[in-house]
């Protein structure tokens, strides 16, 4: 972890022209909470906008990181399908300092859609389309394209190596502002009080 | 008491010989984190967040069960504690399934205060997501596992608190859990309502259904006051937010009750389905419709003054204060005036010198329980008797013709005549105490007093403030019978069964409840409720306590205390 | 030779879709796809769970409109305690709701679609978002910040967090609204009017110049349904569910306690995202659209003077109902503009202020009674079943929960507003790709307009879902041996 804290810092400080940091988002198994938060920050968005630049994230139209990397990586959501592993698995190749940001992603306190694992995953497909009350002639969706559901949900820490954990459901805006203006200033965010909340 | 000198974190501190590290640290402000220590609990050393570093002594030790000695040297605030610590936490986490985010306890959680105060952002440890059940058959709260740290605050609370001994440990290793009686649901067990386990759980796995999400505390007031229901008084605390009572907990500090309630002043209070009333109401014929104050109170006194105030007879709560009672006993005082109430009649005069006091029953080493049944009437002296039996094997007599509770825990099980039989026991033991209540005839209660020149007598009273109407001279039963008007002073009594208008021209009840009962009533006046009004009842033992307003009562009301005053002016004119 | 193309991942909208175009031999469109890859599993992981708990599970369906889900959960959590909530409560409720339906379509508006209608849907993607947005036209931007804001503010006043509050309960809410909190809603009200119609003149333009796509891009005929309240005015809250036909007429009108007489749900092989339709049609002739363009069809007027002009303007549009999809985004701020109007109502009513905040009812009971609507239920037996209705930004919502004599949930059915409008969305992609690509030369650009005749419907895809999943943008040509022929990346 420091060791990206280092790399960060020399690039943001080390360098005679001031560059933006660069920032790439995505979601997975996620409800949007977690990125609603990031742009609850309101009006210093445009303050943030101008030491950070956001390459892709589901709200531009760039769907992927750009290949020569960023410094910021953000993740929401869990893993809970193939597709999921592999975004995050891009994500990690191609950030210096990967956040798992939100419940679901940092997985404690255990988050929502983490609750399909005390079933079996097959009889929670049943149940939405076949069994449901309003589901006329139903069957389980399954035909090739569509990616396979895990047989368990996971954090992202367990798929890969994560940088820094910041839990919330969704976390604070504030807290979101302070963390990305820390990563910003080459300093690593530290958690706590106000800005550590698990719900 | 011995003092003792310690050395704690480099400093010197000093504490009292019999005291845990623990409490020598709480003694002298020194911060250790707890989980499953509570102060009114015998300590367990079950979740381990309080261990500390004692030289001399192997490894490290848990503060809340290590006897602290003079000349020990301590140290609670090491890096390697604190590691300790965070991981045992994050152990608790991956145990079981904590969901903060829709957690009724979050915000409030002793479990999750602690995880922030140590900065815990990530957990290490897996979760195996076990299927774990939410036991929810309990009326008044749910029990879910997958919430629990079994700190077992909850069976030590029900044993050592509460006396119930309902709850205790079931299965073992990784699989332990709480279980009721022998593997009961709660709703099906003997499990009392009382309520003791749900105050004392430290995270959401026992949850106030009724409470659940409606406030963080740092959100509501609370305001200390004291149950009017049964005589014993228990001090409670009113936990309220925008003018709507959340739920009421047991006050700690209540000498009387020491934190125990019971269903009927917990819960029941808070679960009224009769519909209130707020304005006073004349019947007109046949139906009642709504007045104002003004022309209710002069009508009352038109009607009174018509039949005399001799012929006007009183009936008066036990809900209602002192400072009501008083008025009431001046506007009517040609002494008709009686307890409301069928079964208000307490024999006693027979005890010379040998009353008993509700401390004595938890004391006794020999309980003789005389036609009573203390789980369904005055369910906090069964506690008291309960923690007597537990836990320094009270002998326990049950004199009773009825089905009564108690029978499961009593030695000695007899019929109302056969109380002779248990003059040996009596006789033999050092504190005997006699526990009877408003069932009692005067001949049975006197013969109950001659059975053992020791034993101390202890008489129920039916109310609240059933002390506090005697000591202003207003009894059980008063000559009524031949009155032709009524002024009933119900506040917020339960009403079935209670009165009879026994041929009156003319009844006015004050009371807080529309129900089928004021068919027998010509003038309905509206009174507030126990938690609306400020005032002070006397409880059995005759300690005055007060009874304190957490919430305002619906507009247009006004205090029973005005009404009765203005009523008297209207009168007296 | 018959070609694919894929449009994955659909971006500028909530949750995870993919497109695929079918080309014919001569490189035209023959069919296309709109499927969704998300999955979670809400219907059946709150089984075992207590319903009060509802109003804070069901809102991580969705950080848009968390809203949403908390108050309908609410509704259907009233039912089952058998209670009306008094009207402070559910004055306070709509206030919250309100307050989410400004900061949705402003996030939508300002955020999502903006960047297409001021940038151009050929612009660069680099640049094609909210911060190309903030940078070309700031002072624009900012109105739209605020805008947002000040609905999130709302939220966050009544249930302490913008994303996920605790605000509503079963029988009412927890809270009664202070006058500190009154004032400075009401204090900013004038200047969030003003923002909103800044938006909609801007919407009002860019269709007018763009008057013959709007005309055409994703138009077609369906059926129409949304809440509705007296002499049919628009109603987002509470009210009835009006249905119509393709051509505007009506069909039925009913309570969303029975929607299971009315509705259904279709699986697609392809797509986790369930097409609903009226039942007595079947399907796919029984489609319906849902939402802003849905719900200003079926409504006559609306009971808040500057919104009711607009919604005249709306109406001349077209004979009978307006049927282009891009006509949603004004739809989108009218309805936020009666948000707006709205809130100033309910605020100066001073029952708002009131404590009577809860029907306190104690439901439980070993007899579990059947709920049947019209009847009174006695307030102290859980009945075991409840529904709740309501109007999400997007679209219809019905929560349906059963549960047992304690309280504890044994089934959830839950229908969500993006899951109406989903054949809606595949069918206005297939007009899209139709109009605009050329599979024999594709350009970026085109691919955009397939996704922006999406984003019209402003699609909640982890909401409809329940479910989650992921999807990227790769368009890729390819031969029926599968073999690449061409490519675009949108990375």
């Amino acid at each position: 972890m420091s060791q990206a804290l280092e790399k960060l810092e020399q690039r943001v400080l080390g360098t005679d022209v001031p560059r933006k940091v660069k920032i790439a988002t995505d979601w997975l198994e996620a409800c949007a909470g977690c990125h609603m938060s990031l742009l609850d920050i309101d009006e210093r968005i445009i303050e943030l906008l101008k030491h950070a630049e956001i390459t892709s994230s589901p709200i531009t139209d760039l769907k992927h990181p750009p290949e020569e990397g960023v410094d910021v990586g953000i993740l929401t959501g869990s893993v809970g399908n193939t597709d999921q592993l592999e975004i995050a698995k891009e994500m990690r190749k191609r950030c210096k300092i990967l956040i798992a940001f939100g419940d679901c992603a940092v997985f404690n306190p255990a988050p929502i859609p983490s609750m399909r694992n005390f079933f079996d995953k097959d009889d929670v497909l049943k149940r939405t389309y076949v069994e449901s009350e309003s589901t006329v002639d139903g069957e389980i969706p399954k035909s090739g394209g569509l990616c396979e559901l895990l047989e368990k949900v996971v954090g992202v820490g367990d798929v890969v190596k994560v940088d820094v954990y910041l839990p919330g459901c969704p976390p604070r805006a504030d807290t979101i502002f302070y963390v990305l203006s820390e990563l910003v200033a080459g300093r690593m965010p530290v958690l706590e009080d106000e800005n550590l909340k698990y719900d | 008491m011995a003092e003792i000198r310690l050395t704690i974190n480099g400093k010197e501190v000093v504490g009292e010989k019999g005291d845990t590290v623990l409490e020598v640290c709480e003694k002298n402000g020194i911060y250790v984190p707890t989980l499953c220590h509570h102060k009114c609990l015998l300590d367990t050393g079950a979740c381990r967040m309080c261990l500390a570093e004692i030289e001399g002594m192997r490894g490290y030790n848990p503060s809340c069960v290590t006897k602290a000695n003079d000349g020990m040297v301590v140290r609670t605030d090491t890096e390697e504690l604190d590691r300790f610590r965070r991981m045992m936490l994050e152990l608790l986490f991956s145990q079981r399934n904590h969901y903060c985010m829709f957690c009724e306890s979050s915000g409030d959680c002793e479990l999750q205060n602690l995880a922030y105060k140590y900065k815990i952002n990530y957990n290490e440890y897996k979760s195996a997501f076990p299927r774990l059940r939410m036991d929810s058959t309990q009326r008044y709260f749910v029990y879910d596992e997958n919430r629990c740290i079994l700190c077992q605050r909850c069976n030590r609370a029900c044993s050592e608190v509460a006396g119930h001994n309902v709850l205790g440990l079931g299965k073992r290793a990784i699989e332990t859990t709480i279980v009721a009686d022998l593997n009961s649901d709660l709703g099906n067990s003997t499990c009392t309502s009382c309520g003791t386990c749900v105050q004392v759980c430290p995270t959401g796995a026992l949850i106030d259904r009724r409470s659940a999400y409606l406030g963080r505390m740092y959100q509501c007031e609370t305001t200390k006051s004291t149950c009017s229901v049964c005589s014993i008084g228990c001090g409670v605390e009113i936990v309220t937010r925008d003018n709507h009572i959340l739920k009421i907990n047991g006050d700690w500090g209540a000498e009387v009750n020491k934190g125990i309630l019971c269903k009927a002043g917990r819960y029941l209070p808070l679960h009224e389905q009769k519909e209130r009333l707020t304005k006073p109401m004349i019947k007109r014929n046949g139906a009642f419709s709504e007045i104002s104050w003004d022309e209710a109170l002069d009508y009352a006194a038109k009607k009174f003054r018509e039949v005399g105030m001799e012929n006007v007879a009183g009936m008066i709560s036990p809900r209602a204060t002192n400072e009501e009672a008083n008025l009431f006993a001046g506007l009517l005082s040609n002494g008709k005036i009686q307890e409301l109430g069928p079964d208000t009649v307490l024999a006693d005069g027979f005890a010379r010198g040998r009353n008993a006091k509700l401390s004595d029953i938890r004391d006794s080493d020999c309980i003789l329980i005389y036609r009573i049944d203390l789980d369904k009437e005055t369910p906090v002296a069964g506690s008291f008797a309960k923690l007597a039996f537990y836990q320094h094997e009270a002998k326990i007599i049950l004199a009773d013709d009825k089905e009564n509770s108690f029978g499961r825990l009593a030695m000695l099980k007899l019929a109302s005549s056969e109380i002779n039989q248990a003059k040996e026991s009596l006789d033999q033991a050092a504190n005997p105490v006699i526990i009877y209540g408003t069932s009692a005839t005067t001949q049975e209660v006197e013969k109950l007093a001659k059975l053992c020149e020791k034993v101390k007598l202890m008489g129920l009273l039916a109310g609240g403030n059933s002390k506090g109407l005697r000591a202003l001279g207003i009894n059980g039963k008063a000559n009524v019978q031949n009155a032709k008007a009524f002024y009933i002073l119900a506040c917020d009594d339960d009403l079935a069964g209670k009165f009879d208008r026994c041929g009156a021209d003319f009844v006015v009840l004050q009371t807080s409840y529309f129900t089928t009962e004021v068919e027998k009533a010509d003038m309905v006046l509206p009174s507030p409720l126990w938690s609306e009004k400020e005032g002070s009842i006397t409880n059995v033992d005759g300690i005055t306590q007060r009874v304190a307003k957490a919430i305002d009562a619906p507009d247009g009301m006004q205090s029973n205390e005005a009404t009765i005053r203005i009523l008297n002016e209207k009168i007296s004119r | 030779m018959a070609q694919t193309i894929t449009i994955s991942p659909v971006t500028r909208i909530e949750g995870h879709a993919r497109v695929t175009i079918h080309l014919n031999g001569d490189g035209k469109v023959d069919r296309s796809y709109f499927a969704v890859t998300q999955f979670r599993g809400f219907e059946k992981f709150c089984e075992g769970r207590m319903f009060f708990e509802m109003p804070l599970i069901t809102p991580r369906i969705c950080g848009i409109c968390p809203v949403t889900h908390h108050l309908v959960a609410a509704k259907a959590c009233d039912e089952i305690i058998g209670v009306n909530p008094p009207k402070p409560a559910s004055m306070l409720r709509e206030l919250m709701h309100m307050g989410q339906f400004v900061q949705s379509h402003a996030l939508h508006f300002f955020y999502l679609a903006s960047p297409d209608l001021l940038l151009g849907f050929d612009a660069d993607p680099a640049i094609r978002n909210v911060v190309g947005v903030i940078q070309k036209y700031p002072e624009l931007a900012v109105k739209g910040v605020k805008l947002r804001k000040y609905g999130q503010q709302i939220i966050e006043r009544l249930g302490d967090k913008r994303v996920h509050p605790n605000f509503a309960v079963p029988g009412g809410v927890n809270k009664a609204l202070s006058v500190k909190d009154r004032d400075a809603i009401l204090g900013e009200l004038d200047e969030m009017i003003e923002h909103t119609q800044s938006g909609i003149q801007i919407a009002k333009n860019w269709l007018e110049e763009h008057r013959d796509l709007a005309g055409k891009c994703a138009s077609f005929k369906s059926g129409y349904m949304g809440l509705v309240g007296k002499d049919d005015a628009l109603e987002l809250y509470d009210g009835t569910l009006k249905l119509t036909d393709r051509d505007g007429k009506l069909l039925e009108r009913f309570n969303g306690d029975n929607y299971l007489d009315y509705i259904g749900e279709h699986v697609e092989n392809w797509s986790y995202l369930k097409s609903t339709f009226y039942k007595k049609l079947g399907y796919p002739d029984g489609v319906y659209r849902v939402g802003p363009l849905a719900r200003l069809n079926v409504a006559e007027k609306i009971t808040t003077p500057m919104a009711n002009e607009e919604l005249k303007s709306f109406k001349a549009i077209a004979d009978g109902p307006v049927e282009g999809s891009l006509y949603y985004h004004y739809a989108r701020l009218i309805e936020a503009l009666y948000g707006l109007e709205r809130v100033k109502q309910l605020l100066e009513d001073p029952e708002i202020m009131s404590k009577d905040i809860r029907a306190e009812s104690q439901a439980f009971g070993k007899s579990l009674s059947k709920r049947v609507l019209g009847t009174s239920v006695p307030r102290n037996v859980i009945t075991g079943h409840g529904v709740g209705t309501i109007e999400a930004p997007r679209g219809t919502v019905f929560h349906d929960y059963h549960c047992d004599e304690t309280g504890k949930l044994t089934k959830v059915n839950l229908i969500i507003a993006t899951g109406h409008n989903n054949w809606a969305m595949s069918k206005s992609a297939e007009m899209v790709a139709r109009e605009f690509v050329d599979g024999k030369n594709l350009k970026e650009g085109m691919l955009n307009r397939v996704e922006a005749a999406i984003r019209c419907y402003d699609p909640c895809l982890s909401c409809s879902t329940h479910a989650i999943g992921q999807m990227p943008l790769i368009i890729e040509l390819v031969d029926s041996d599968g073999n690449v022929i061409d490519q675009i990346r949108r990375d």
